[in-house]
């Protein structure tokens, strides 16, 4: 429980906060605006969840065989390739571009284990898919954020991260439930930022890796635990709700705020309870062997 | 009369008994067909109902739990005359995985312990058998949660055999230590041992 504390909150977060503290001191003093190049706070994330997920893990293996320590690599590599945002920082386009590209490309490595199951068209178009819809998930939340605000968009992605933890958690992996908790310890000092500085925003400096690392850890649950794809679907939901409030975008900010935080943690949590509910009790004993049977040469087992 | 007659049907019905259970006894035929196998090797397929993967793993260092797979499949050559001519070739479902709780079960056969999904075969192939004593060092790789070890374990040969059904079955018996964290499964340090002692009873039917 210890070793958890400490690498899965302790560690990350003082990572988290002593790199936003730096980048801080060196782009952006009080005295000047926040610059664009903010955007690069995603490697922060990066860095400091992969450092987390190393410490819960006690290292991996190198080269990476399973799912979770590709996503650990992986998870690197895709705070480097956000950078690429710096271009242009403003230009929504390239950053739907490349939040495409970055999460195609990491859940696809994350799953690659599956190519022999589902085939190569099935797993690429697995892959495109997730990196479309996390653009899509993205545009949303930025889109919530410059109309409602910082703290909603801090709310809304604390609470997807819980139900993202709990749902993994349940369906046999407390480890990937871990790590998704380092993501949460990571993004908390980005928040306390977004609520004490205005002209910072979460949603478009903390974003992408965000999304990255988001995305990889329900793939990895997908490939190496018993998520229910139902689960995974009504999360994606949630995630996609801010859309739903661009309905109300001319409505006062009373209404459009806790109407989509309120809707995405339904949702959420409905796909929190198919999780439970597909999952064993446990206090269930397991199945007969012989009752489903074995498979043996000899037909009589006894 | 009667009497007579019922003890002579009596005494006929026990005799049919006692002949038919003499040809099903395998004792009966044991040392003639034990002699012929051994003489030359055989090959055997491994009775998945009566072979057992067993493991033990301390919790808490305070009590052995034990688990099982329930799913193993495989092969056997055995020649007796010349061990280094046998192999024996095992694999076994990692989702077959049963500690007799079902949600400990799927938490066996996710990432954090096993990784079924991703590597759903546990392999034992043999590259050596050598006889040492009255045990057998049988040496191969062991493939699991995606990574191969060269393990050398000591096997018993427990029996072979006539079967009442006409078949003929060999059988024998390993008990070897590994370490898990060899083999990536570091979950849980201080709530389960790192040595996990594994137990395995084949029992093979010559094909």
């Amino acid at each position: 429980m210890t070793h958890i504390l400490i690498f899965g909150v302790i560690l990350p977060l003082l990572l988290s906060t002593f790199l936003v503290s730096g980048w801080w001191k060196a782009w952006a003093p009080a005295s000047a605006p926040l610059p664009g190049r903010a955007v690069a706070l995603p490697l922060v994330i990066a860095c400091a969840w992969v450092v987390g997920a190393l410490g819960i893990l006690d290292g991996i293996r190198f080269p990476p065989r399973s799912a979770i320590e590709r996503l650990v690599v992986g998870g690197g590599f895709a705070g480097l390739l956000v950078l690429i945002e710096l271009a242009r920082p403003q230009a929504a386009w390239l950053k739907g571009l490349v939040r495409t590209a970055v999460v195609a490309l990491l859940v696809g490595w994350v799953t690659i284990s599956r190519t022999a199951m589902w085939g190569h068209a099935i797993w690429l178009a697995a892959a495109v898919g997730a990196g479309l819809l996390a653009a899509l998930v993205g545009l949303g939340i930025e889109r919530f954020g410059e109309r409602r605000g910082q703290w909603p968009v801090a709310f809304l992605l604390t609470g997807l991260l819980t139900c993202v933890a709990a749902v993994l958690g349940i369906s046999g992996s407390a480890k990937l439930g871990q790590l998704t908790g380092i993501l949460a310890a990571v993004v908390g000092p980005m928040i306390v930022l977004a609520l004490i500085r205005r002209d910072f925003s979460l949603a478009t400096s903390a974003l992408s890796s965000f999304l990255a690392i988001g995305f990889g850890l329900v793939a990895a649950g997908g490939v190496s635990a018993e998520v229910p794809a139902v689960s995974i679907g009504l999360l994606a939901a949630a995630a996609l709700i801010p859309w739903g409030g661009m309905a109300l975008h001319a409505k006062p900010t009373k209404i459009e705020v806790p109407t989509v935080l309120v809707a995405a943690a339904v949702v959420a949590l409905i796909g929190v309870a198919v999780a439970v509910k597909s999952s064993p009790s446990l206090f269930e004993e397991s199945a007969d062997p012989y009752s489903s049977g074995t498979g043996s040469a000899d037909p009589n087992p006894y | 009369m009667k009497l007579k007659s019922l003890r002579i049907a009596s005494a006929g019905f026990l005799a049919a008994t006692a002949v038919a259970f003499a040809t099903l006894t395998p004792t009966a035929t044991t040392p003639v067909v034990a002699q012929e196998a051994a003489a030359s090797a055989a090959n055997y397929e491994i009775d998945a109902v009566h072979t057992s993967v067993l493991f033990r793993v301390m919790h808490f260092n305070t009590t052995p739990f034990y688990g099982r797979f329930n799913k193993i499949s495989g092969s056997v050559k055995w020649d007796e005359a010349n061990p280094a001519g046998s192999s024996i070739d095992l694999t076994i479902d990692a989702a077959s995985v049963d500690t007799n709780n079902e949600k400990r079960d799927q938490h066996l056969r996710g990432a954090d312990f096993f990784n079924a999904s991703e590597f759903p075969a546990i392999t034992f192939k043999s590259k050596s058998i050598e006889k040492v004593g009255d045990v057998y060092k049988v040496s191969g790789p062991i493939s699991f949660n995606g990574t191969t070890k060269d393990v050398t374990v000591e096997f018993t040969k427990t029996g072979e055999g006539a079967d009442p059904w006409g078949g003929y079955r060999i059988g024998g018996e390993a008990t070897f230590t590994l370490k898990r964290s060899e083999f990536g499964i570091k979950y849980m340090p201080n709530a389960l041992g790192e040595d996990v002692k594994v137990i395995v009873a084949i029992e093979g039917i010559k094909k």
